[in-house]
């Protein structure tokens, strides 16, 4: 281990040296590395997160610049899986990055999950998030939920041990999927919600802290309100 | 008669108001909703059958989809 990369973690009683070995050995996947995806990543990296797997079919537009912190204008048009490796692996040669250039489907989505030991949504539609949660629940792999729109955001982890799930916050229904979302969002929004996930997913890791483990964490960033509600 | 709050405003409900009848009365379309009553969230199977209390705190939470 880089003891000195790593040094600020180290000083740290509830990481230590034995946290950093976890994080180091910790297997991570992120579904979509947009405007959560981007924090996650970089912030996961930097931890020391041994594997991480990144699956988003897009490539990078000029629209994602606005909040996509992981990408720069010269990357418009890549593959985003393949310009976040790139970036990822300038930052730490540590970890090492897994990408997948295609969707989450129910065709791939257990032989691809089951290869790790958390996952973190950053997608951006229900139909992946139920999904995400489904496979999760039946393999019992933690769910780190996070999601956002306008000046809102949320965040929850579900570890499976009890019944809860993502389906207890928001039952699936058909009016749902045409549920029209206004796509505006505040650039900084899933930098606040992605940094969290990140946190919940290294607490989860190294078995720090309490978690939100079925609860419910939102926040409003026109009023600053938050709110954490047992789920 | 009971007083509620349901996103931090009062509202005044019956006595035998459940948490259902109170999203109808205020207009709240439930599609892409949860909600919480005392910072507990309630399944929506469960939102007829759920009585409300005098001071019961209801929090409407949107779903967001966005990442």
């Amino acid at each position: 281990m880089d003891k000195e990369r790593y040094s600020r973690h180290l000083l740290l009683p509830e990481i230590g040296e034995q946290g950093q070995l976890k994080l180091a050995k910790s297997r991570v996947l992120i579904v979509g590395v947009g405007g959560l995806g981007s924090p996650i990543a970089l912030y996961l990296t930097a931890a020391g997160v041994g594997t991480l797997g990144l699956i988003d079919p897009d490539v990078v537009s000029l629209t994602n610049l606005q909040r996509q912190v992981l990408y720069s204008t010269q990357q418009i048009g890549e593959l985003k899986v393949e310009a976040a490796r790139k970036r990822l692996l300038e930052l730490s040669p540590d970890t090492q990055i897994d990408i997948y250039p295609y969707s989450l489907q129910i065709e791939n989505a257990r032989d691809i999950i089951n290869q790790y030991d958390i996952v973190i949504d950053g997608c951006d539609n229900f139909n992946t998030r139920y999904l995400i949660n489904d496979i999760c629940q039946a393999l019992k792999i933690p769910y780190v939920y996070g999601s956002i729109g306008a000046f809102q955001g949320q965040v929850a982890l579900f570890d499976f041990n009890s019944d809860k799930s993502y389906r207890d916050l928001f039952p699936e229904q058909e009016e749902f999927q045409s549920l029209q979302l206004p796509k505006g969002v505040m650039g900084v929004m899933p930098g606040v919600i992605g940094t969290l996930q990140a946190a919940e997913t290294i607490k989860k890791i190294v078995g720090c802290g309490n978690t939100l483990t079925n609860q419910l964490f939102t926040i409003d960033l026109l009023t600053m309100q938050t709110m954490v509600v047992e789920i | 008669m009971k007083k509620v709050m349901i996103n931090q405003q009062e509202v005044v409900i019956d006595d035998n108001c459940s948490l259902q009848a109170l999203l109808n009365a205020q207009g709240i379309n439930p599609v892409g909703i949860a909600v919480a009553v005392n910072n507990s969230v309630i399944k929506r199977i469960e939102w007829e059958r759920t009585m409300l209390a005098d001071g019961d705190k209801v929090m409407v939470i949107r779903a967001t989809c966005g990442g």
